[in-house]
């Protein structure tokens, strides 16, 4: 006998502004089957996720739950037949007690009509007690306000919510990257609970050793379609990895002879408390150096505590012998260590003003004479930026925002270069930007690398640190597991130190 | 020919709203001509040109604070503030020329005290200024008990507000000078492009190393210090500090900054446009006075004013920011 499976999606696409993300991926799930869904960042996974909750339309293909089809593009349909999810990024509501996120668009309700009703907040406040204390172990009061819980507390509720009512599939995105190991024993025991109901669990995350243990079945996403789909005891972690990395990828990286040379920038146990901790490298001119590692790794944190963003409480930074006090961004910069953000929207770009505006504010002190800028000088200093980054822009007082991602990347870069670096920190250099200039960056980079400079790339992009790269820094959990060197550097490896403590 | 245009434009800022209120100013010029006879008179335009003073080097020191995204309610008070200062300074027998060193440094002050709340506290500008404007306003009432210093008959102060250089009166002058000299800073030097630099971004601003804080605090320097010389001059004019000389022009302040293309989230200024905006308040005023309008209609109409002239002059640069989109990823 054939039991209908609990969720069936079968032959989804889905492209953005032209882009394929999802090529015709076929999924099943079985009714209390845990199924674990991986690919690297870019294959698609949040987006199907999305689409088998209703939050997205597919181009084509179907869906349906525990044999009813349901109307994709519709979150209640979804939500009506069964479906729950638990988001990456919390979607509780901060200001509100931790009953009324739990109840929320289900108020169990006294007198009054509809939306217009008096709240049962006593029900509510017993309910969520029983569900958050006695099921699941939680001791969180559920009259706090969620502004006031930790990270893992409110990773708990989010799932309390999901799990507070009749699911049929509830689908996880990342649930544990905020868990404490206690906190992720609670979640294995819901897991198992909601398994023991008939529940069926989609997991999705980047921990091999968690998926490995908490799935029954492993299914790999690449390039926008299933790449396989195995048993979870029938496998192995090389094996999952080799799923996820597939081809070999073409050398897109151009080759410049370089020759390290002394110790440019020297990270000496460095520690940020909460981020990473007792973190070493070096990093000599003529390098480039790759720091990897998933969110929550640490990556993040110790580029910007190299960069003077965030104090460090432990360790220090140096230069051969000598120590660099680097307290402040200014005292980064004035000691050569330039950084250049990963989100150009947030923290890169100055809406509003041109382009030459945005490349030279950091260096502005150079184009001073006596009191006033030597504007002059500025469209030199552009011009040639423009022409060594084939830069393109119509003038140099274009508004930055009119550029394309790529463009505007490298206006960033030129910023970086015009405070004249001897380590250039670049935090995703290529995200969100288009092929070709994602070549023209490699070029760069290697040959400001060539010169006598040192350079750190911050990177979830394991293809582009190991094309980019001599060494690779992988970290995992707030240390660096792995610090791969020469022919190390593979992507299996990257991988492998980055998802699990060797 | 086209060398005259592109300095007029740069001069002008790339901002449509100036030339919107270009417009609406000589359209309103044109419109009292018509209504009042003594309006283009040489002695009214005297008049309007000298009242214009007061918000106008106000006017300059908030398109600073503007450019970083911040707002200072307080302007009024500390006019109030230093006229009183120096009165009762030279009353009381300070040399003159001290007196006015020492008022505006007091203003000056004002200024960094509402950069340093701001800065440190994290109060947010419209609150730290507003409570600042409350204090410094009930301690000039406190301090002078609601009664004007009269009788400030020294020929060297009084040549501040009553005296010329030339044919222009020498408020003029000191307007121009501070207006000058406001474009030039905000413009041609790395400083100004700081003070855009935290209004248009000011995550980027850290990240790039330029001193956040210590930008903002000074620019509320500059706000306080130019009230404190509109607060002196005024003084000197009138030969007479009064306690509720500065109420209420906080508002025109603002609405003269934005009206002239000024942005209020910070990142978009114009010196120009915000000396026409001045010039442009004095002149509603100016008009509703001169076709015997009772004061108390006077609010309304320049409400509507702003209203209007906002509308009109920021339609276009709005419309041109929705037609190029964001294409930062």
């Amino acid at each position: 006998m054939t039991k209908t499976p609990a969720l069936e999606a079968s032959r989804i696409t889905k492209s953005f502004n032209g882009i394929p993300v999802l090529k015709g991926v076929d999924l099943q799930i079985g009714r209390g089957e845990v199924v674990g869904l991986l690919g690297a960042n870019g294959a698609g996974k949040s987006t199907l996720l999305k689409i088998l909750c209703g939050a997205y339309t597919p181009d084509s293909g179907d869906v349906s739950i525990g044999g009813t089809p349901f109307r994709v593009g519709n979150v209640d349909d979804a939500e009506r037949l069964g479906i729950r999810v638990i988001y990456q990024e919390l979607s509780l509501f901060d200001h509100l007690r931790v009953y009324e996120n739990i109840f929320i668009r289900k108020e169990p309700t006294r007198f009054g009509v509809g939306a217009v009703s008096l709240l049962d907040r006593s029900t509510m406040i017993e309910k969520t007690r029983e569900i958050l204390n006695e099921r699941l172990g939680v001791h969180v009061d559920p009259t706090a306000r969620v502004a006031e819980l930790t990270s893992g507390q409110r990773q708990l509720v989010e799932i309390a919510r999901a799990v507070s009512s009749d699911a049929r599939v509830v689908m996880m995105d990342e649930p544990t990257t905020s868990l404490e190991m206690r906190e992720k024993e609670i979640l294995s025991r819901v897991i198992r609970e909601l398994v023991a109901a008939g529940t069926s669990v989609l997991y999705i995350s980047h921990d091999l050793d968690e998926v490995m243990e908490t799935c029954n079945r492993i299914v790999v996403l690449r390039d926008g379609l299933v790449a396989s789909s195995r048993k979870a005891l029938a496998t192995s972690v090389p094996e999952i990895i080799q799923d996820m990395v597939g081809e070999r990828i073409q050398d897109r990286f151009p080759h410049v002879d370089r020759t390290p040379g002394d110790v440019v920038l020297g990270v000496d146990h460095l520690s940020v408390r909460g981020a990473f901790a007792d973190v070493s490298l070096t990093v000599r001119t003529g390098e480039i150096v790759g720091v990897a590692g998933l969110s929550g790794s640490g990556k993040r944190e110790l580029a910007r505590a190299i960069c003077g963003q965030i104090p460090h409480d432990d360790g220090r930074l140096v230069r051969g012998e000598r120590e660099l006090p680097v307290r402040s961004v200014r005292d980064a910069v004035r000691n050569g260590i330039i950084f250049v953000p990963s989100d150009r929207k947030a923290e890169g770009v100055f809406p509003g003003k041109g382009a030459a505006w945005n490349s030279t504010i950091g260096a502005l002190g150079g184009l001073t004479r006596g009191v006033a800028l030597d504007v002059g000088l500025e469209k030199k200093w552009f011009a040639e930026y423009v022409e060594r980054f084939a830069i393109m822009v119509s003038s140099p007082q274009q508004p930055i925002e009119s550029l394309s991602g790529g463009n505007q990347q490298k206006i960033l870069v030129s910023r970086a270069f015009l405070q004249k670096p001897h380590v250039l920190v670049m935090e995703e250099p290529t995200r969100g930007v288009d092929v070709r200039t994602r070549a023209d960056m490699y070029r760069l980079v290697a040959q400001f690398a060539a010169e006598g400079n040192g350079v750190l790339v911050i990177s979830s992009d394991d293809d582009e640190l190991v094309g980019l790269c001599d060494r690779i820094a992988v970290m995992y959990n707030g240390t660096v597991q792995r610090l791969l060197e020469g022919a190390e550097c593979t992507v299996e490896a990257v991988k492998f130190y980055s998802m699990t403590s060797a | 020919m086209r060398s005259r245009a592109q300095a007029a434009r740069r001069v002008l800022g790339d901002n449509n709203a100036v030339v919107g209120v270009l417009a609406a100013l000589l359209v309103l010029g044109a419109a009292l001509t018509i209504a009042s006879p003594s309006f283009m008179t040489m002695n009214n335009m005297l008049n309007v040109v000298r009242q214009s003073v007061w918000v106008g080097v106000m006017a300059i020191g908030m398109v600073f604070v503007l450019g970083t995204g911040g707002i200072d309610l307080s302007v009024g008070a500390v006019l109030t503030f230093s006229g009183v200062l120096v009165a009762a300074l030279i009353q009381g027998g300070t040399n003159i020329y001290l007196a006015i060193v020492l008022a505006l440094v007091a203003g000056t002050l004002v200024g960094v005290l509402n950069g340093e709340l701001i800065t440190r506290l994290r109060l947010p500008p419209f609150i730290a200024t507003l409570g600042i404007m409350s204090v410094l306003q009930g301690a000039v009432y406190v301090y002078t008990q609601g009664i004007p210093i009269y009788g400030l008959r020294y020929p060297e102060f009084q040549a501040l507000g009553q005296g010329f250089i030339g044919f222009l009166p020498v408020p003029v002058v000191i307007l121009m000078v501070v207006a000058i000299f406001g474009y030039l800073v905000l413009n041609k030097t790395a400083y100004g492009r700081y003070v855009l630099g935290v209004g248009s971004s000011e995550t980027a601003a850290r990240l790039v190393g330029i001193p956040v804080d210590r930008i903002k605090v000074s620019v509320y320097a500059v706000a306080g210090l130019v009230a404190a010389i509109a607060g002196i001059i005024l003084t000197s004019r009138g030969e007479a500090a009064v306690p509720s000389a500065g109420e209420g022009y906080e508002l025109d302040v603002i609405a003269a900054a934005v009206i002239g293309g000024t942005s209020m989230t910070g990142g978009k200024t114009s010196i120009a446009g915000a000396v026409v905006g001045a010039i442009f308040m004095t002149v509603i005023r100016n008009g509703l006075n001169l076709l015997g309008i009772s004061t108390l209609w006077h609010q309304i109409v320049i409400g509507l004013f702003i209203i209007v002239a906002v509308a009109i002059g920021a339609r276009p640069s709005g419309g041109l920011r929705r037609r190029m989109p964001v294409m930062a990823s």
